[in-house]
């Protein structure tokens, strides 16, 4: 089945270095070959001239008698897909893809069979291997024990005449290594598979059905060593019958079973994506709803805070009118100003806090403050308005420059601020006001004779003229 | 919403005011009787329909679009000019300013716009201003008059006539100046756009002109004085109106020297300074001064019947309107507004030389403002005002004044003491709807209200629009209503849109400030129906 001639690999121009020199040797189908030797032997070197993988610098490989050197390089990959299998060092598994689809994908690649049938046959593998409930972890789900298991399962699923491991239970505890061990040499017995292992292991080769030992590139033993069986259940031929059910157990898929497991390419993509989906759908539907929920919850808030600052103006303006009812002479040069807050809300209250009562006379054009005392406003106190109620207070404008818009009346300006509410306790619900009346004020000491010379009123020059609310 | 104004109440009242009315009418309707025959007792129920929608405008957010090829005038009132918008764009196309005319006081007041077919290639207005001691009630710490800018100069009552050519405004007539005629309030343009008239409430006078076009110079067709002759002249200032007397309606000659009049700036001033909404009372209480408050009428403007024959002279202190013919320039008869007084008073001529008639108030109810006629002419209505806070409807189908009627009143359950009140009214141009604008003492903000006019009743409110809601305007394809404010000439002012079809609230319309009147520029005399012609 392979036939190893003369093979030698060469390094580097004229000071080359021979990693592996003149090997030749055969090995039967459904023989076990172990290539053991130290590191840098030469081990792997020869394996990657079997497998196609380093072509002989001298010498040839012959598998099935078929020179793979010799073909084209479609050629070779169509043969190493077909009648070899691999086993690495690693077991180099892609981690995007569970377990089943990196059993599946060397078979996929080839695309000699259906890929139900190739389900099929890797669903098999695995269950050889004892990871069929493993089938659909992926790699980074897996211990390395698993991985190995794996990893020879892909190197199977194209049913290849040739296995070859190289050093397959590296990094793996002894427990896990010998469990690796065994079930490659039970596969190879158990499906008649060639089998060359290299390995640095001498337990491994004391398995084997021969051995070849490598040593600087050379193998030390000429002839192969060949041993007799370790077990007497696996002394089958290559035509026992239980080997030949059990390669069809696994490489002969029915219909029926086949189609109990309708798998496609992508089809865990899908899954990926559906369940990627799923996910993102409801929470994007989560967080759709929490963003909703803020922003109407804000507008909420935002458009009760408008409408209570409308009902508040409103209140203020509207529930609350105020003017100046009557200027009278005081003692003196004082006059006593009254003002009126009157409720048009009817039975419900108002609250005005501590109404800010100023007065200013026109001097030029600036309006100059004069002492404005309360005398009966309740001043500092929240006012309670019910009806109509009536403040009083003095001012005392003594300025003697006043601006006479009117001839020798004062132009005076009072101020009013105030803070209403409709609770006599506001916490938000408070508005300020800030109203201005506009008078003329007869001086105390102006004649209304040389007032009346200046203009003309039906009656006594009044004491004060209002300005209407325009 | 403040309590007493919540939407509950008031449709809860509106639903009882409905309830009242059904069952009135039906008892009427048991007695035979119709319900003109109800409304004609003069009684309107103050109760709103439960449809009546309010909507608070201070909601609302700037806006403007689109609102079609028309141009709007804007007297800018202490800005001293006026302004003309592009509806269609926003912009505004030209502005005069008075002052730099030599006018060291112009306060521009009232206006009123010709007609042209192309508003956008030219126009021409008819602009009132004030001017005198009218800047001094604003509380303005001014000293115009002490530099003397209120003498010859800035004694205001100009009348001015202004063109806008396509490109800028000019103006090409002081009519005051030309006639001798100075009057500082409303103008209106006669139905046929071929002349207008000019009130002026501190004079008691108005008057009406022809159109001068260009050059030319505006010529007085007939001027009038009204003045009050109080029962009780020798009693108290209030009783001088509020108990009866004689209106004596007196028309003005020119001097047959100078072919002018002698009421140029503020001669013929009975008071010194207009009488703003609410004044009334300074004139009760003897705080206006003036050379005769006590003779005061309150002739404050002239609005004109779209049939093209009568006008109505806008008496304020007695709230009535004089009926007159420009056919022959005589009075015809007198409408009384407040509710409890005889709708229609005669007139008797007492005198030919000059012509003067009088017309017997038993008694004063209540003042009066501003009013108007409907666009198809069956209709007048005049806000009574303080003392009574409604609007008096007046059916004027009837070719004869004198057998005008009033026949019902617009009423709110808001509308009580002396504020809010019923200002300014326009109508839809279907005429299915009024609109009035609605006074509230500064600093609360006005608002204005829709009436139907088959029932009279106030069918939506906008509320809280800004403060000192004035004139309103509709745009002639019956789409939008403008509802200017002023701001007691200094506090924000804008205009308030809303659809004239669908009482949807538009948004607002910036201005620069000030604004107290606006005219939409009609396109052809028929729609002079709705601008200021009929209306104010």
């Amino acid at each position: 089945m392979l036939s190893v001639i003369s093979a030698t690999k060469s390094y580097g121009g004229e000071r080359s270095v021979d990693a592996v020199k003149n090997v030749s040797f055969e090995l039967e189908q459904g023989k076990s070959l172990a290539i053991v030797g130290r590191s840098g032997s030469g081990k792997s070197t020869l394996l990657g001239m079997i497998g196609g993988i380093s072509r002989p610098t001298a010498g040839q490989v012959l598998i099935d008698g078929i020179n793979q050197w010799g073909l084209s390089d479609n050629e070779r990959a169509e043969l190493r897909n077909q009648k070899l299998g691999f086993v690495f060092q690693f077991a180099s598994l892609l981690p995007s893809l569970r377990a089943i689809d990196n059993v599946a994908l060397p078979c996929l690649i080839s695309g000699k069979l259906s890929g139900s049938e190739i389900y099929a046959r890797a669903r098999a593998l695995l269950d050889r291997v004892g990871l069929s409930h493993r089938a659909d972890a992926y790699p980074g789900q897996l211990s390395g024990g698993e991985q190995r298991r794996v990893a020879i399962a892909r190197a199977l699923v194209n049913s290849p005449s040739l296995l070859l491991a190289d050093e397959p239970t590296a990094d793996l505890d002894e427990i896990t290594e010998g469990e690796i061990l065994s079930l490659l040499l039970d596969i190879h017995r158990a499906l008649n598979i060639t089998l060359v292992v290299v390995t640095h292991n001498p337990e491994i080769a004391a398995r084997a059905d021969s051995v070849i030992e490598m040593r600087s590139g050379e193998a030390a033993a000429k002839e192969l060593v060949v041993k007799e069986p370790a077990a007497p259940s696996n002394t089958g031929t290559p035509h026992d019958a239980s080997v030949e059910e059990a390669a069809r157990s696994i490489f002969e898929i029915s219909p029926q079973q086949a189609s109990t497991h309708k798998v496609r390419l992508g089809e865990g993509l899908e899954r990926f994506l559906g369940r990627f989906v799923m996910w993102l759908v409801p929470t994007c539907l989560i967080a759709w709803g929490i963003n909703w929920a803020a922003e109407k919850y804000e507008a909420d808030v935002i458009e009760a805070k408008a409408q209570q600052r409308l009902a508040l103006e409103e209140l203020g303006m509207q529930g609350l009118r105020a003017d100046v009812k009557s200027v009278e002479f005081g003692s003196g040069k004082t006059y006593v100003v009254t003002i009126y807050l009157r409720n048009t809300r009817g039975d419900d209250p108002l609250y005005v806090m501590s109404p800010t009562f100023r007065t200013f006379v026109q001097v030029a054009t600036s309006w100059l403050e004069i002492p404005t005392k309360p005398i009966k406003t309740g001043s500092g106190q929240v006012l309670k308005i019910t009806g109509t109620q009536l403040l009083t207070y003095e001012i005392e404008p003594d300025v003697p420059n006043f601006t006479q818009l009117l001839p020798y009346y004062m132009h005076v300006r009072f101020t009013n601020d105030m803070l209403i509410s409709p609770r006599s306790q506001p916490k938000d619900d408070l508005i300020e006001r800030n109203d201005s009346y506009y008078v003329y004020l007869k001086p105390h000491d102006a004649d209304d004779k040389a007032i009346l010379s200046k203009m003309k009123f039906p009656e006594k020059p009044p004491v004060w003229i209002p300005m209407p609310p325009h | 919403m403040s309590r007493i104004f919540s939407r509950r109440k008031i449709l809860g009242a509106a639903a009882l005011g409905a309830a009242g009315m059904v069952f009135g009418r039906k008892l009427l309707s048991e007695a035979g009787e119709g319900i003109s025959k109800w409304n004609a007792g003069g009684v309107g129920s103050n109760e709103l329909p439960a449809s009546t929608e309010i909507v608070n405008a201070g909601k609302l957010k700037q806006s403007f679009e689109e609102l079609g090829q028309y141009v709007y005038l804007t007297p800018q009132k202490l800005g001293g000019g006026t302004h003309a918008v592009d509806l269609n764009s926003g912009r505004t196309l030209a502005w005069i300013s008075y002052w730099n005319y030599g006018d060291s006081c112009p306060i521009s007041h009232h206006l009123a716009a010709y007609p042209s077919p192309d508003p956008y290639k030219g126009f021409e207005f008819i602009n009132s201003t004030q001017g005198g001691d009218n800047v001094m009630i604003y509380g303005l710490p001014t000293r115009i008059k002490e530099r003397g800018m209120l003498g010859k100069w800035g004694m205001g009552n100009h009348i001015y006539r202004v063109q806008f050519d396509g490109q800028s405004m000019n103006l090409m007539e002081d009519v005051a100046e030309t006639t001798g005629i100075g009057l500082g309030v409303h103008t209106t343009i006669y139905p046929d756009a071929s002349g207008f008239a000019g009130a002026d409430g501190q004079k008691d006078v108005c008057a009406f002109f022809n159109r001068a076009v260009g050059s030319e110079k505006t010529q007085v067709q007939m001027a009038f004085r009204a003045d009050w002759i109080g029962a009780t002249a020798n009693g108290g200032m209030e009783e001088n109106w509020s108990k009866g007397g004689k209106i004596r309606l007196t028309r003005l000659n020119a001097a047959k020297e100078t072919g002018k009049y002698d009421l140029e700036g503020t001669k013929g001033n009975k008071i010194d300074w207009e009488m703003v909404p609410m004044a009334e009372y300074l004139v009760y209480t003897g705080q206006l001064p003036g050379d005769s408050p006590k003779t005061l009428t309150g002739l404050d403007a002239v609005v004109h019947h779209p049939g093209g024959r009568y006008s109505a002279l806008i008496i304020r202190m007695l709230s009535c309107a004089i009926i007159v013919d420009r056919h022959n320039w005589e009075p015809v008869c007198c409408l009384h507004c407040p509710e409890g007084s005889p709708g229609n008073l005669p007139i008797a001529k007492v005198s030919s030389g000059p012509d003067t008639w009088e017309i017997k108030l038993d008694d004063v109810k209540c003042v009066g403002h501003e009013a108007g006629f409907s666009p198809d002419g069956k209709s007048f209505l005049m806000m009574n005002n303080i003392k009574q806070n409604n609007m008096a409807v007046f059916d004027t189908a009837d070719a004869d004044p004198r057998n005008w009627k009033k026949i019902t009143f617009v009423k709110d359950p808001t509308w009580s003491g002396d504020y809010p009140s019923p200002f300014h009214l326009c109508f839809s141009v279907d005429g299915s709807k009024m609109f009035v604008s609605v006074l509230y003492p500064k600093p609360a903000n006005s608002g204005c209200c829709v009436v139907d006019t088959k029932t009279w009743k106030i069918i939506k409110k906008f509320q809280n629009i800004g403060p000192d809601c004035q004139t309103m305007a509709v745009t002639y394809d019956g789409k939008y209503v403008f509802q200017i404010f002023s701001g007691f000439q200094r506090l924000s002012s804008g205009a308030f849109i809303f659809t004239q079809d669908t009482l949807e609230p538009i948004g607002y319309l910036p201005n620069f400030g000030g604004h107290h009147d606006c005219v939409i520029v009609p396109t052809k005399a028929e729609q002079l129906k709705n601008s200021r012609c009929t209306t104010l």
